[in-house]
């Protein structure tokens, strides 16, 4: 039996085979079920698969939610960023080792706030392990040790949906962030608000990698 | 080799970001970094002819003990700066619990507990040194120094936290026990040991906003605000790597790396400039241990702690300075414990979890022979100690990897509670079988997988028929409410933290949720499914370094301090020991010696 690479906990929130999978990334503080109701929204019908992050965050001796990385937003702890990094780029490939053909589909990743940084980080390192993105109050900070793109997004799509935080030479948002993306390569659709969630997935075409 | 081919698909390297979190890019390719102590006179400064900056006090580290020293030594009127290694503000001390041990605090009193002076050094005495305790003795039997100590930790204590609140730096109240028992104060460690009079109460928190207790998040948050609002700098990506010295051997100054601009993976270790701090009264370091030096973690301890859930920047900085300057060196072969997944620690190093206490009742932990090996129940700094219990016909820890065992009203009843998965929920590192002997068999092919898994670590040939019989006795004890092997659920700790079912399922408990002797056992379900986890003992941070005295001051071999060096938290060794005298040891360690150098190197007059 193969061992999935990925350590991270997830949940299936709706499972139909055939049809268009988001994977949701919480934000800071947020147990996985905190992404379950956009999840949903944002692919209707379709699969939804709610990922956790691995490092806890505690009061007292308790796990009261999770987060992607240490540090605020604005300005991430680089060694717990690149671990959230590898083990969601983990957790990716265990989706496709997981479909028995030949061509596996590749899913949508659905974040918000720290789930949308990490889904905009994944789609510039591996846009080619996605089929889209949607990212609801997308920042992405400057991240020492890192600098985005990997690789050339080849027309991934991309939702940037919700509040924009402000600009500033910390982090890319709002147009400054559209536009990084564009020259990346990236098929980037603005959204000012949730509303421009809702079907976005059904609408982009699923993308396929060869197993 | 199937395994690391599916590893090398992976595009995202961990290295380029260890290099930019503050962690030495000599760390990162697994060597020692240049730290040390230099003559002012082969200094930077010295050739420049000009410190880059002056202040009275510099402080290194930017966790609980920097900040603390920090605002004490800024509040008492020096001109301070604190230098932060990593990218971040707060260390360790961020993703921490937030509670730390005050005994006789003002806000225990209030609550209604007394903790008189002489039990509770006979307490303290009692943990850290059983072998030199004696009771009638005017220092207890331990040696003056290790004495005076304790005696200045409980009568500073108090002292730190009334200081803090003064100032304005944060609010303080008595942890309580989280979960479904919010009004319960912390029970002691060692609430058993009779010389522990109030048992309960001696953690406090800082408070939030809203008056809620807050973990290391609030802490850090409450200091970082009076830094701000005092005009104190932090200053981040700021590694201390030198000390310089006067002719006297006086530490008075430091030099400091700063890299010039963002490291990329591509990029071989990043540029750095030098700059100069005078430090006109002291240095004071709060860097952390050194959990995160693989090199010194495996020369210098005597168990392999497999993973911990230190900073990434905790890599012994500190104690190699001090040791360059003939610091007298203590306690390094010891860490604060903790227990974590196995898996988990090897596939994300800086993500990792520690497990503080192993809540639920229908479980057991077995070893690699398929027997228990300790009270699954005790607290997170003792309980891990049984995991290095030697073996000498075989020269090997039986215990070092342990397979945590529980029964689907475990799965359920405190589901979501780490390591336990939501319900619905899945992980790679829950292994399950249908009965107690697939699942002993789905455990033995998950150890064979693990290429980290060496031949002296591996099952037991009658693993799975031991883990059977186990099981069998231990529901035999559960159902006598007596655990005749390992005393599970005899003392208050054992029950008090531990036995309340998950509130972030409160309607998903169709268990009862005791109807046996003993709330902290219960017997496994005789159907399946089970389900196992590898656990580990790990390291929250070590806890050796440097010695200091009573004033914080770093002590040379000849016994006396090393003038304007202080250290504080896990940067030195710990005044006690191996013992977690209560919740929030290491904070506790942190508050009172890094308010204890702060004030004492602000009364200094100027170098």
């Amino acid at each position: 039996m193969q061992l999935p690479l990925s350590q991270l906990i997830f949940t299936r929130f709706r499972a139909v085979p055939g049809t268009r999978h988001v994977i949701t990334l919480h934000r800071r503080g947020e147990f996985l079920e905190g992404m379950q109701e956009i999840g949903l929204a944002a692919n209707p019908g379709g699969s939804v698969t709610g990922l956790q992050a691995s490092k806890g965050v505690y009061l007292g001796r308790d796990v009261v939610g999770y987060t992607w990385f240490v540090g605020p937003l604005m300005q991430p702890s680089p060694v717990h960023f690149g671990d959230a990094m590898q083990e969601i780029e983990r957790f990716l490939w265990d989706e496709i080792d997981r479909q028995p053909e030949n061509n596996a589909e590749l899913p949508f990743l659905v974040g918000a706030e720290q789930g949308a940084t990490m889904a905009l980080a994944m789609a510039a390192a591996t846009p080619d392990l996605l089929s889209g993105v949607v990212a609801i109050d997308p920042v992405l900070p400057v991240v020492p040790g890192w600098e985005p793109p990997l690789a050339h997004l080849e027309g991934l799509p991309i939702l940037l949906a919700g509040r924009h935080p402000a600009d500033s030479d910390r982090v890319l948002s709002g147009n400054r962030l559209a536009a990084a993306f564009t020259q990346w390569g990236g098929n980037v659709t603005v959204a000012i608000d949730d509303p421009g969630i809702a079907g976005w997935t059904a609408k982009q075409p699923i993308r396929m990698r060869p197993t | 080799m199937v395994e690391s081919t599916r590893e090398s698909r992976l595009r995202i390297s961990r290295r380029g970001f260890l290099k930019a979190g503050g962690v030495s890019a000599a760390m990162a390719a697994g060597m020692g970094g240049a730290v040390g102590a230099i003559p002012f006179r082969a200094s930077r400064a010295f050739a420049q002819q000009q410190w880059d900056e002056e202040y009275d006090v510099v402080v290194a580290g930017s966790g609980a003990a920097g900040l603390v020293a920090a605002i004490t030594a800024k509040a008492m009127g020096s001109d301070t700066i604190v230098l932060e290694k990593g990218a971040y503000v707060g260390g360790t001390s961020l993703v921490s619990g937030g509670g730390f041990f005050i005994p006789n605090s003002k806000q225990m009193q209030e609550l209604g507990y007394e903790d008189p002076r002489d039990e509770r050094l006979k307490y303290m005495a009692r943990y850290s040194w059983p072998h030199l305790y004696q009771p009638d003795h005017p220092t207890l039997g331990l040696p003056q120094h290790d004495y005076d100590m304790i005696s200045t930790y409980y009568d500073t204590a108090p002292e730190v936290i009334d200081f803090l609140e003064q100032v304005g730096a944060a609010t303080f109240a008595v942890q309580h026990i989280g979960g479904s028992v919010p009004t319960v104060p912390n029970v002691d460690y060692m609430d058993h040991f009779e010389e522990n009079v109030p048992k309960e109460a001696g953690t406090l928190v800082t408070l939030d906003a809203d008056g809620n207790e807050g973990g290391g998040g609030v802490m850090i948050a409450n200091y970082q605000t009076w830094a701000d609002n005092n005009d104190m700098e932090i200053r981040l990506n700021h590694r201390v790597e030198r000390v310089v010295l006067d002719d006297d051997g006086a530490v008075i100054g430091v030099e400091v790396s700063v890299p010039d601009s963002a490291a990329t993976p591509q990029a071989t270790p990043a540029q750095t400039t030098v700059k100069t701090f005078r430090a006109r009264k002291g240095v004071i370091f709060g860097t952390g241990g050194f959990v995160k030096n693989d090199d010194m973690m495996h020369h210098l301890m005597p168990f392999p702690h497999l993973q911990g859930c230190g900073a990434p920047t905790n890599e012994g900085d500190f104690q190699r300075i001090a040791f360059a300057l003939g610091a007298q060196q203590g306690n390094l072969h010891n860490v604060y414990r903790n227990e974590g997944i196995y898996e988990q620690g090897i596939a994300s190093p800086s993500a990792y979890n520690c497990i503080w206490y192993h809540k639920g009742d229908s479980m057991l932990i077995v070893n690699g022979q398929g027997t228990r090996f300790h009270n699954e129940r005790r607290n997170y700094q003792d309980r891990p100690m049984a995991h290095f219990n030697w073996d000498p016909n075989n020269a090997t820890w039986p215990n070092l990897l342990g397979y945590l065992v529980y029964d689907q009203r475990v799965a359920e009843n405190w589901a979501g509670n780490f390591p336990y998965p939501q319900l619905g929920a899945d992980a790679s590192y829950v292994i399950k079988g249908d009965t107690l002997e697939e699942l002993g068999t789905a455990i033995r092919e998950r150890v064979n997988s693990l290429s980290s898994v060496t031949v002296g670590m591996q099952l037991h040939d009658d693993f799975e028929t031991n883990l059977v019989a186990e099981v069998e006795k231990f529901n035999g004890y559960a159902r006598d409410g007596k655990d005749l092997d390992f005393q599970r659920g005899e003392h208050g700790y054992d029950e008090g933290w531990q036995s309340q079912p998950s509130v972030e399922n409160p309607t998903a408990t169709p268990w009862p949720s005791s109807d046996q002797p003993l709330k902290s056992m219960y017997p496994l379900a005789d159907t399946g499914p089970y389900y196992a986890m590898i656990v580990a003992a790990s390291a929250v941070d070590t806890n050796g370094g440097p010695v200091i005295d009573t004033n914080g001051q770093v002590l040379s071999y000849n016994g006396d301090p090393i003038s304007g060096l202080y250290g504080a938290g896990n940067a030195v060794a710990s005044p006690g020991v191996n013992a977690y005298w209560a919740g929030g040891m290491t904070l506790g360690n942190a508050h009172v010696w890094g308010y204890a150098a702060g004030k004492h190197a602000s009364s200094k007059s100027d170098s």
